[in-house]
């Protein structure tokens, strides 16, 4: 069968769902009610907002109000049909309607993308019907309309949004085992996509459009990865096999002890054995997470010198700079920081690694880790543009501990995006949980085997010699 | 043909299905019959490719069920338990959405629809929605669904069950032509009348795995033992010196009639017949004791239920 035909196939799956929908007045009163009276109280809203800002002379906000309420116009419908999404495959189990279609011939990615395209386009469509009759009102209260770049922007930003929320939604759906226990955890796309929207709200008053592209480019990442697990994870057997909602603690816990002990029973063994086997099924991560790094130091060297390059001090002001740096350094340094200090810090910025990795496949985590990574390359940068040797305060005030610090950074995040890897990935043999509660047993391995005894050693270095070491390197002639 | 061996279903401790081994060649019919929770639907759905057996292996219309999984499910029709209707389309709709799922040209989606409403009289009810419709119409639809794609092989998990007799009697017929046309069969079925009268074997499944497999007269036989006989007489007897008759097994004997087990039934009742005219005794009938599928899967689930099955 070639693609247009598998395609086809999928339509038909699509086709089904919509005419479903659109059958279902539970449906189509409140999304009607929604699209037809939503954009007009916006407008109203739009136009007092605007009204009362101009009084004060906030033109500016004025400005963004419209585009900001053209955003609000185009989230709520979704949210709304967030439930016909929601209750895809669960709801389709609920009524027996489901065991037909698994035993049909259509693929797994045929029936979850069938899927996708029927929960999309109901809400898409509302949203944009939603936005339109939002645009037409500005145009009869003669509200100026937003400029075409923010306009364009806030229409991809709505289909990205709309995909990412079904598309999770799904997900829900797939892993459910009633629309009550789905709908129940429809909060957990609902309220990070407000957060969202709160975000872009934000990117939309301050102005920054070319921020808000890279935001749309970074909802578009997600949703693509989001998609992603979704069909990696679609399992007819998890579908058809899973009865009763049982958060079961005790099969997780000794799950993840499995998984983290790998069956070793000396240390030895699970440092030669279960460690070394996890290590080289992230190498890949490790990989990149290195490559992250070294890219984002070289980067922001760059980025800071040709910034720097255009700021140039008086010689008599640059030396007054490098003296009171030096002097600041010379006082502060000994025994300012504590080793609490130092390993807790570090300590904090590899859980956050963590946290913001796991809710975002390893990207968050990589995002944070970058911005560490960035921040070596700032500094190299701004103590070069004092006068200082880059080189000499990497190797004095950065290697010494670094050389420890560093390594465990990048394990502790190679492991975090291991973990949104293995999400993403099909896993023939475990589901969605297992899959998790494994990933996060390697990151566990990692972190308890390797990257914090590093961090403890590399905060006892950083506490009691490279203040040393950094002193004597800045009182040399 | 449906073909499996050793085929084990397991959800982590739990042993659903363990070692099952079917034979359904071409042409015939097989009931698996068990209590609810025997692990009838799980095999039936390792059989349809929605579940990996955790061993052993299954191959259906010649494809394996793990390796091909779509082309097994392309070659299968699948009764399932519940419906399976979708209450706001119609029935014309339905068969229609199956038709084009299971890859039907739109003319032969079309032939295939219309002859089957018209088969089950669901012809005058093809533009309602399927909803409206009682049980028995639901289930004769999702029959048509089952065989909208003309199958190899069929699974059908309580084909006859919520219909009114006319309507069961209709599939069954449809059933006997489908087995005349060379499919092979599986019924799950707790309707034993039926089972007998539609399955050339049958498979007694207790706790995920097979007590009994055979014919209706091999399971007859190896669970009541030997064939038992009654004869009537037509004026009250006194029996007597009947141990002497070689082959038979008295089981019960009254003034007015005789039981016993025999062996070979064909060649020692004419000899016993005539013994028992020879005394004088006014012989009025002679007849087989009916067992019923019933009688040997109640005394399969006693003895299982005692560990001695």
């Amino acid at each position: 069968m070639n693609l247009r035909e598998q395609l086809r196939l999928t339509w038909w799956v699509t086709l089904r769902e919509l005419v479903d929908q659109l059958r279902d007045w539970r449906i189509l009163l409140p999304m009607g009610t929604l699209i037809l009276f939503f954009p007009y109280l916006m407008n109203y809203a739009a136009l007092r907002s605007i009204d009362f800002v101009n009084q004060y002379g906030g033109n500016l906000i004025a400005e963004r109000i419209v585009p900001f309420l053209l955003m609000v116009v185009g989230f709520f419908p979704v949210t709304v049909s967030l439930v016909v999404a929601l209750e895809a495959f669960v709801g389709e189990k609920e009524r027996g309607t489901l065991e037909p279609l698994l035993s049909s011939p259509l693929a797994d990615w045929q029936m979850y993308v069938g899927k996708l395209l029927a929960g999309s386009l109901v809400p898409l469509a509302a949203s944009y019907i939603s936005m339109g009759l939002y645009l037409v009102g500005l145009l009869i209260q003669k509200i100026p309309f937003p400029p075409l770049d923010l306009l364009i922007q806030m229409l991809l930003l709505t289909a990205a949004q709309t995909v990412l929320m079904v598309s999770a939604a799904i997900i829900i759906s797939t892993q459910s085992t009633s629309v009550r226990a789905a709908n129940l955890l429809a909060s957990f796309i609902v309220i990070p996509a407000a957060l969202l929207i709160q975000g872009e709200s934000a990117l939309i008053f301050w102005g920054t459009n070319q921020v808000l592209w890279l935001a749309i480019v970074a909802v578009l990442i997600v949703t693509a990865l989001v998609v992603r697990l979704g069909l990696a994870h679609f399992q007819r057997e998890a579908l058809i096999g899973r009865e009763i909602d049982v958060l079961n603690l005790r099969w997780t816990l000794q799950l993840f002890w499995r998984r983290f002990t790998g069956g070793a029973h000396s240390l030895g063994e699970w440092y030669g054995k279960t460690l070394r086997a996890t290590l080289f099924s992230m190498r890949f991560s490790v990989l990149i997470t290195l490559l992250v790094g070294v890219f984002a130091i070289f980067a922001t060297q760059l980025y800071a010198n040709s910034w720097l390059g255009g700021f140039k001090l008086p010689e008599d002001k640059l030396s007054e700079a490098l003296t009171q740096v030096q002097s600041s350094l010379l006082d502060g340094l000994p025994g300012s920081l504590s080793f609490g200090y130092i390993f807790g810090n570090n300590l904090r910025a590899e859980v956050l690694v963590l946290f913001f990795g796991v809710f975002s496949f390893g990207v968050g985590g990589l995002v944070i880790y970058l911005l560490n990574f960035a921040l070596i390359g700032g500094v190299l940068s701004v103590v070069s543009w004092l006068g200082l040797s880059p080189w000499g305060i990497f190797l004095y005030g950065i290697l010494p501990h670094g050389i420890l610090e560093l390594p465990s950074v990048i394990l502790s995040t190679a492991a975090v995006l291991f973990i949104g890897l293995r999400l993403i990935t099909p896993q023939k043999q475990s589901g969605l949980g297992e899959t998790l509660v494994e990933s996060l047993a390697d990151w566990a391995q990692v972190s308890l085997g390797i990257a914090f005894p590093l961090l403890v050693l590399a905060a006892l270095i950083e506490t009691y010699l490279t203040p040393l070491l950094l002193i004597r390197f800045l009182t040399l002639p | 043909m449906i073909e499996c061996q050793d085929l084990t279903k397991h959800f982590g401790a739990f042993q659903a299905v363990e070692g099952v081994t079917l034979d359904v060649p071409e042409g015939r019919v097989l009931a698996l019959l068990g209590q609810n929770g025997a692990g009838k639907t799980t095999t039936v759905r390792m059989l349809t490719s929605i579940l990996a057996p955790t061993r052993g292996w299954a191959r259906v219309g010649g494809y394996d069920v793990v390796e091909h999984p779509n082309q097994v499910r392309a070659s299968v029709g699948v009764l399932t338990e519940m419906h399976g209707l979708y209450a706001r389309m119609t029935a014309n709709e339905y068969l229609d959405f199956f038709a084009k799922i299971y890859g039907l040209s739109a003319e032969t989606g079309k032939r295939r629809i219309t002859e089957l409403l018209e088969y089950f009289g669901l012809a005058q009810a093809a533009n309602r929605r399927t909803g409206e419709y009682s049980k028995g119409m639901r289930q004769k639809l999702a029959l048509a669904r089952a065989l909208i794609h003309e199958p190899l092989a069929l699974l059908l998990d309580e084909p006859t069950s919520a219909m009114d007799p006319e309507s069961a009697q209709l599939v069954r017929q449809e059933i006997s032509r489908l087995k005349s046309s060379r499919r092979s069969i599986i019924i799950c079925t707790h309707n034993l009348l039926e089972a007998e009268m539609l399955a050339d074997r049958i498979a007694i499944i207790y706790r995920g795995r097979i007590l009994l497999q055979g014919t209706l007269a091999e399971l007859r036989r190896q669970l009541l033992g030997k064939p038992e006989y009654e004869v009537t007489f037509s004026a009250p007897v006194h029996l007597t010196g009947l141990e002497a008759v070689p082959g038979v097994e008295v089981v019960s004997a009254s003034e007015r009639s005789l039981r016993y087990r025999v062996e070979s039934p064909d060649s020692v009742n004419p000899g016993l017949v005539r013994a028992l005219v020879s005394q004088g005794w006014p012989v009025c009938a002679v007849q087989a004791v009916p067992h019923s599928l019933e009688q040997i899967y109640l005394k399969a689930m006693a003895l299982a239920a005692r560990g001695k099955l």
